[in-house]
């Protein structure tokens, strides 16, 4: 709970953004409570026993998150048999409009990999924290007429290596190709 | 071929390499100091989410040039938008009507400035192709048929 505390001080902190994302081993704990695409409760334990490559965007999100999570799909095929050890998860930011549904949909163009995890924006915010992600809606520039239900946001784009024993290992930061992320987990399965 | 036809067939060509700053896809796209090539487009997922576009403009004038605006038949708002990476958190903001400098390659891809393409009237499907007409401050307005590639896509189709 401490480090719970903590980690939402530092992510809820703007100012402080550039500092919150030397990560530090310690303080990522990867827990999670979510729902999976088919509406079913799952949790950080679900997965025990893979290895987990866990990546948060929002599914309205034109350029970052499609090739990532194409990069994620390429790198599992880059395993080969190996990654049946490995189970990518892409859990949204944007829980008022990534419903569970939407999330188990999205994912199907990338591949049958990945499992899209929605939620409440309550379990939303504390697997944020949890993970010490940033994310927020971007407010209009000026001059911009803003639409309701139409907004963009930013987010942490690092996606995260986590070990079958639910232990946060390495990040792989926004941009890392494919062929890097299959070599360095090579390493581990 | 019957006389008629070829001439038809001659007519058809002649006008058709008379249309200024129409190109199919993969081609350059002159107008005034400005190429537009390498026009690209991922498949997008549906019609309710944005989708993106992406390009190459070079201006071989030695005057800055500036990209006024987007058309395309399949979306009412293309606008230029750029993904901003700060330490791993990433932000795409619009980027306004932007300046095309002179002597210079701008261009448009993942990672960086995109076209962000609202209100989709269809969706965009891979191996089809996008029209894009783009308007110049200076150089006047030139369309580019951009290729679809798949979802998530990080370079054009082969």
């Amino acid at each position: 709970m401490v480090v719970g505390v903590a980690g939402a001080k530092v992510i809820w902190d703007r100012t402080q953004a550039a500092d919150v994302l030397e990560i530090q081993e310690s303080a990522i704990a990867a827990e999670f409570s979510l729902v999976n695409g088919s509406g079913q409760p799952v949790t950080d334990l679900t997965y025990r026993g893979s290895w987990l490559l866990v990546f948060f965007g929002y599914t309205n999100c034109p350029d970052v998150c499609p090739t990532t999570l194409n990069d994620i799909s390429i790198a599992m095929d880059m395993l080969g048999e190996a990654a049946d050890k490995v189970q990518p998860l892409f859990i949204t930011i944007d829980p008022e409009r990534d419903m569970p549904e939407a999330m188990a949909e999205y994912v199907t163009f990338f591949g049958d990999r990945i499992i899209g995890l929605s939620g409440t924006p309550e379990q939303i915010r504390d697997t944020a924290e949890s993970f010490r992600v940033f994310y927020e809606k971007t407010a209009p520039v000026e001059g911009e007429v803003e639409v309701p239900g139409e907004y963009l946001m930013s987010h942490t784009a690092a996606t995260y290596v986590i070990s079958p024993d639910g232990e946060f290992v390495v990040p792989f930061q926004y941009g890392t190709f494919p062929e890097e992320m299959a070599k360095r987990l090579q390493v581990f399965l | 071929m019957p006389l008629l036809r070829r001439a038809c067939l001659a007519a058809s060509l002649v006008s058709f390499a008379l249309v200024p700053g129409l190109a199919r896809a993969g081609e350059t796209v002159r107008v005034g100091d400005i190429s537009v090539t390498s026009a690209w487009a991922r498949a997008s997922i549906g019609t309710a989410r944005p989708a993106a576009a992406y390009l190459t403009i070079v201006n071989s004038g030695t005057e800055a040039d500036r990209l006024l605006t987007i058309e395309t038949p399949v979306s009412s708002r293309a606008e230029v938008h750029e993904t901003v990476n700060e330490g791993d958190v990433v932000r795409m903001v619009p980027a306004g009507q932007i300046e095309i400098p002179g002597g210079a390659t701008t261009t448009l891809a993942p990672g960086g400035l995109h076209v962000m393409l609202m209100d989709l009237s269809e969706p965009l499907e891979r191996g089809s192709e996008l029209q894009l007409t783009l308007t110049f401050e200076r150089a006047g307005t030139a369309s580019v048929e951009a290729e679809i590639a798949g979802p998530g896509a990080t370079s054009p189709p082969e």
